[in-house]
């Protein structure tokens, strides 16, 4: 594992490239996207769970058998996001997902020129709104609008977009909080 | 005293001895001249008996005269000396008691303006005590009073912020009850177009 950070950052930049570059040239944006979205799912299974991170990276393990382990973990996952976190695996490097997944959606946006808005709502989005939210995403940000929605039936009501470090919370929940807060402060 | 008896023993012996002398060889001229003598004779002093008794009392006298007076003068004397010094000494023991008596009296008028002077103290200083004590408790039920005041103000503030607090939470509550499921789909997607055109920008902040 490398001591230096910056030699660790150029590493988490080689990980991000080299699977960004297999998806792209496999499946286009679409493979992306669900690499995407599957290594979202793998590091917020890691923030409550250490077990992986711990076998990964532990020296009773041969580089081979975590690299072995690790690809037959997520074996039902893309080829290519299975391949990368193994060899990551065999390198001790499992614990860089989450600064892998930040480059990663970095080079979606410098790369491909897309940015990715993840909308959550109460309900479903209708093609409406999917064209105001794209649109608007699209005049603020530029590159090529993809929308990423998922249903909170949690939510009361409104709509949260997320788009790399940016984000607009415009949902009910945070507005009756303020709302709650500033007649508790009256 | 006895040294003194002994002298005038002595010499009261001596004298005896020598009247006697002299009577001894006097009687028989008295005798004589009594029987030659009568009438006015009778009470005129008999020559022969007469200078025999004087030369005996002359002598008598100066032998009185010579051993006795000095030493009835120094009893006398030593009487007088001793009355003197007893004179002298009650004369100093009166000097002594008027002078005891006089301290005694300036004793007592000392003590009797020290029992004066203390009683005065102890009035002062139990006048002060009461003024203290009184202070001390009347700013003891003022602190008493000023913190009741505070508590009953920080309660009501309390009591005042838990209302409103819960009120907002009721309300919120409500409100969350409604938006979440009194709006319909349609409702809910008016809703977010709403939002979206007028919720900030994702570049500010």
């Amino acid at each position: 594992m490398p001591a230096n950070r910056f030699l660790e950052k150029a590493e988490v930049e080689v990980y991000a490239n080299t699977l960004l570059d297999s998806l792209n040239s496999e499946g286009g944006i679409d493979a992306v996207m669900e690499a995407r979205t599957q290594m979202e799912q793998v590091v917020a299974y890691n923030r409550s769970h250490t077990e992986l991170i711990n076998a990964s990276s532990s020296p009773e393990y041969s580089p081979e058998q975590r690299n072995n382990l690790v690809k037959e973990v997520f074996k039902g996952m893309s080829p290519a996001l299975a391949s990368t976190l193994g060899v990551m695996a065999e390198r001790g490097g499992l614990q860089m997902l989450p600064r892998v997944l930040s480059a990663f959606n970095e080079l979606i946006r410098s790369k491909l020129g897309v940015t990715v808005v993840d909308v959550v709502t109460r309900v479903p989005l209708d093609d409406h709104l999917r064209e105001l939210i794209t649109n608007k995403a699209h005049n603020e940000l530029g590159g090529t609008v993809v929308l990423r929605e998922q249903i909170d039936e949690n939510m009361l009501g409104g709509i949260i977009m997320n788009a790399g470090s940016k984000r607009i919370d415009a949902s009910m929940n945070t507005m009756l909080e303020a709302a709650r807060l500033a007649l508790k402060r009256a | 005293m006895k040294m003194i008896v002994d002298k005038v023993l002595h010499f009261g012996t001596s004298a005896c001895a020598a009247l006697a002398a002299c009577v001894a060889l006097s009687p028989a001229l008295a005798f004589a001249s009594g029987e030659e003598s009568g009438g006015i004779s009778a009470i005129l002093p008999n020559m022969d008996e007469f200078i025999p008794m004087l030369v005996a009392f002359i002598i008598l006298w100066i032998i009185l005269a010579k051993f006795g007076w000095p030493i009835f003068d120094g009893m006398i004397t030593k009487r007088n000396n001793t009355i003197r010094e007893s004179l002298e000494k009650s004369e100093e023991a009166r000097v002594e008691s008027e002078r005891v008596l006089a301290e005694y009296k300036q004793e007592l008028e000392s003590a009797k303006q020290q029992a004066t002077q203390i009683i005065a103290d102890a009035k002062k200083t139990g006048e002060a005590a009461k003024a203290g004590i009184t202070e001390a408790a009347q700013k003891e039920a003022a602190d008493m009073i000023e913190k009741a005041r505070a508590a009953i103000e920080t309660e009501k503030k309390a009591a005042a912020a838990d209302l409103q607090s819960s009120v907002a939470d009721t309300s919120v509550a409500l409100a969350s009850k409604l938006f979440g499921e009194g709006l319909s789909v349609e409702e809910h997607r008016a809703l977010i177009e709403r939002y979206v055109n007028e919720a900030g920008s994702f570049n500010a902040g």
